[in-house]
């Protein structure tokens, strides 16, 4: 096989599992909350390093709240989960 | 209440009121949200959360709630309301204050909701809201006298205008708030009946009202509302949107197309033969474009149901619609959230939250999947395309977007259908009367619909470049491995997994016409009903063909009978094909059981339909 298309390969491997990943987020997100939260378990421990922490953190999944504040978007009426940014209000004077 | 310093701890307020009186809007206009609003009651069913600084420097953290008539809470949005208002809403810290916004064009109606919340014991500001309107129709509020009688301070606000807020913002700066405890809500109806004399003797004191009405509106409404023409117009008004659909989002749809025709063109001569290419080009290009050739067509429908929504007319449809929906074992309540259907069944199932009676809540939340939803567009557009002529009916009347309208309809017929049955099969027979207000018309404003239409854009494209992308990258990958054994004779597709695994499904599908090709498409579309047209494409690209929308349809026609095709919109019409709408009706309706005769039902109607269609149509077509 050429390293071409070895390379080729690789890069569609990498493809499909993550595409496989996003999928069983989407279709089972409570196996793979499971799933993350088992792999991040060893790595949390306190004797393991600050690298394998972070990735630990990483790997755990997010809180869901299981209504139209997840974000999910998939229907698009829950409009945005919440106002990341502060908003300071500035009022303009109404025009003469 | 009594003015201090600003201080670092969030003020936490609640946005409280009417069902309609702009509360969604004034949170926006606070918080710098995008929550949908609408003009009709009913639009916000659970509580959301922002936050704000003033110019003083004081942090708000604002809720906005579903609205409420009233305390005697029946529905489980209102319940929401009043459970965050009593302290008893599980995560939930007691609000500082509530700031009860009401119509300023209907204090009638919204005054007695003010004085149930004055009756709760909490710091209280009553925000009058559409100033602006009240004025245009000659109503004149004595704010200090109404202050006086209410015992609370009184803002004058306008939500959809940018400085609407200032005097409230400017009241939050000034206040602080004490620790009342919530009094007994539970009220008498000896304590109503005060209310209302209550409400009628601050009207006296504080507000002239030229007419307890819009003239514009009663004028407009003795036509819409008319026995004879209101359905009239509906029926034109909804034909007319699905004529439009076609008529202006086709040549939108063939343009991008096109585009991404080229761009396949480009990616295939740039990159090495190989299966990387094939990913990019039969898999990505053509599966992924033809799926984005059919967003004008959804922006062209959301277009005007936005416009629709703006103007005031959906509740009058409701209204319009009420009798029928009654007579098949629904309520014109049910109207809106199967309106939301229309966009995805998810909002709507969640929408029949504002449907106080179980049953008719139950009824609603059953039909939901049944509503066109907009995920279906491209495979109705997809097959009209390419199995119906593009020519004009009667003189005027585009056939494709006829026959669009037809599977819109035969949606909504089957639902009717499916609530007569559900009638019939349970006991309780009573009927629950619609009581529902009529906001007032308005003009829709501009940006409030390009928001809208650019919120619907996003959407559409993060599911393509989320889940969709996800499913057409794993269907090119079964479409394409393993590759055929030495000596194969056939097309390589036959022995993928792809071609096993259609195979095998086509056993259970064949009585409906389908090709393995059309079975396989349905597995993704579990996920996303648009991965179907993805999954063709990608199919029969893989297969050989080419496959932006224009050439898909002629494959397509080259590969199914018109009878098939007919077949497979019906199925999409009625199948259970969305896995998180399943999901939402379990989270509603807390039972698996539901779930269960849901998707058993919509499984069987869609069967029997497709098959019955193929059959006959096969015999005619």
């Amino acid at each position: 096989m050429s390293a071409s298309l070895l390379l080729q390969y690789t890069v569609i491997a990498l493809l499909v599992a993550a595409s496989v990943w996003t999928a069983l987020r989407k279709l089972a997100p409570k196996t793979t909350a499971r799933l993350q939260a088992s792999a991040a378990a060893p790595l949390l421990r306190p004797q393991r390093g600050a690298v394998a922490q972070r990735l630990g953190r990483w790997l755990q999944p997010k809180g869901a709240t299981g209504d139209c504040g997840d974000g999910c978007g998939t229907c698009g009426t829950c409009g945005p989960s919440d106002v990341k940014v502060e908003q300071t209000i500035t009022f303009h004077p109404p025009r003469k | 209440m009594s003015a201090v310093p600003a201080t670092t701890t969030p003020l936490r307020i609640a946005l409280v009121g009417n069902p309609n009186c702009g509360k969604t809007a004034l949170f926006n206009l606070l918080t710098g949200a995008r929550q949908k609003v609408a003009n009709y009651a009913g639009v916000t069913v659970e509580r959301k959360e922002g936050r704000f600084v003033t110019p003083a420097g004081r942090k708000v953290q604002l809720l906005d709630l579903p609205g409420a008539y009233s305390f005697d809470s029946t529905s489980p949005d209102e319940r929401v309301t009043h459970d965050v208002l009593m302290g008893r809403y599980p995560g939930e810290a007691t609000p500082d204050l509530v700031v009860c916004v009401a119509d300023a064009t209907n204090l009638r109606l919204h005054l007695r909701f003010v004085l149930e919340l004055k009756r709760m014991g909490r710091p209280v500001v009553l925000a009058l809201n559409m100033m602006d309107a009240a004025k245009r129709r000659g109503v004149v509020v004595d704010v200090p006298k109404l202050e006086l009688a209410l015992g609370m301070r009184v803002v004058e606000t306008v939500a959809v205008r940018r400085d609407g807020a200032q005097s409230l913002v400017a009241l939050l700066d000034r206040v602080s708030v004490d620790g009342s405890h919530a009094a007994d809500l539970d009220a008498t109806p000896e304590q109503s009946a005060d209310l209302h004399g209550a409400v009628r003797q601050i009207l006296a004191d504080a507000v002239m009202m030229p007419r307890a009405t819009d003239a514009r509106d009663d004028a407009i409404d003795s036509v819409v509302l008319h026995p004879v023409l209101g359905p009239l117009i509906l029926a034109a008004v909804m034909f007319l949107v699905f004529q439009a659909v076609y008529s202006l989002g086709k040549p939108l749809t063939d343009s991008i197309g096109d585009g991404f025709d080229w761009l396949g063109g480009i990616a295939g001569a740039w990159l090495p033969e190989g299966p990387l290419r094939s990913l990019l080009t039969d898999g990505l290009l053509s599966g992924l474009g033809t799926v984005l050739g059919f967003l004008p067509e959804i922006l062209v429908l959301f277009f005007f149901i936005l416009v629709l929504e703006e103007s005031g007319y959906l509740p009058r449809a409701a209204f319009l619609l009420d009798r029928m929906m009654v007579s098949v074992g629904l309520t014109g309540r049910s109207f809106i959230p199967l309106l939301s259907s229309f966009a995805c069944a998810i909002p709507g199932v969640m929408g029949a939250r504002s449907i106080s009676d179980p049953r008719d809540r139950l009824a609603t939340i059953l039909v939901a999947p049944l509503m066109t939803c907009s995920a279906r567009l491209p495979v109705y557009a997809l097959l009209i395309s390419a199995f119906i002529p593009h020519r004009t009916v009667l003189g005027f009347l585009n056939l494709q977007g006829l026959v669009l309208f037809t599977l819109y309809v035969a949606g909504i017929a089957g639902a009717m259908a499916v609530g007569w049955v559900m009638k019939h099969l349970r006991r309780d027979s009573g009927e629950h009367a619609l009581l529902m207000e009529l906001p007032s018309y308005r003009m829709p404003r501009a940006r409030d619909v390009a928001i809208g239409l650019w919120e619907r854009c996003t959407i559409f494209l993060k599911r393509l470049t989320g889940i969709i992308l996800a499913l057409t990258v794993i269907m090119w990958f079964v479409s394409t491995f393993p590759s055929p054994p030495a000596g194969a004779t056939g097309p390589a597709i036959d022995y993928t997994i792809a071609g096993y695994l259609g195979r095998a499904l086509q056993w259970p599908f064949a009585p409906l016409g389908f090709n393995w090709q059309m079975s396989l498409a349905l597995i993704p579309a579990f996920a996303a009903r648009e991965t179907a047209v993805a999954a063709l494409a990608t199919v029969y690209a893989v297969a050989g063909g080419d496959s932006d929308v224009a050439t898909l349809g002629h494959t397509l026609a080259q590969n199914f009978s018109v009878a098939s095709a007919l077949s497979l919109m019906v199925w999409f019409a009625f199948a259970p094909q969305c896995m998180s709408t399943l999901a939402v009706i379990r989270r509603e309706t807390r039972s698996w059981g539901t779930v269960v005769i849901s998707f058993g039902y919509m499984f069987v109607v869609a069967y029997a339909a497709s098959f019955v269609t193929y059959q006959v149509a096969r015999h005619f077509v």
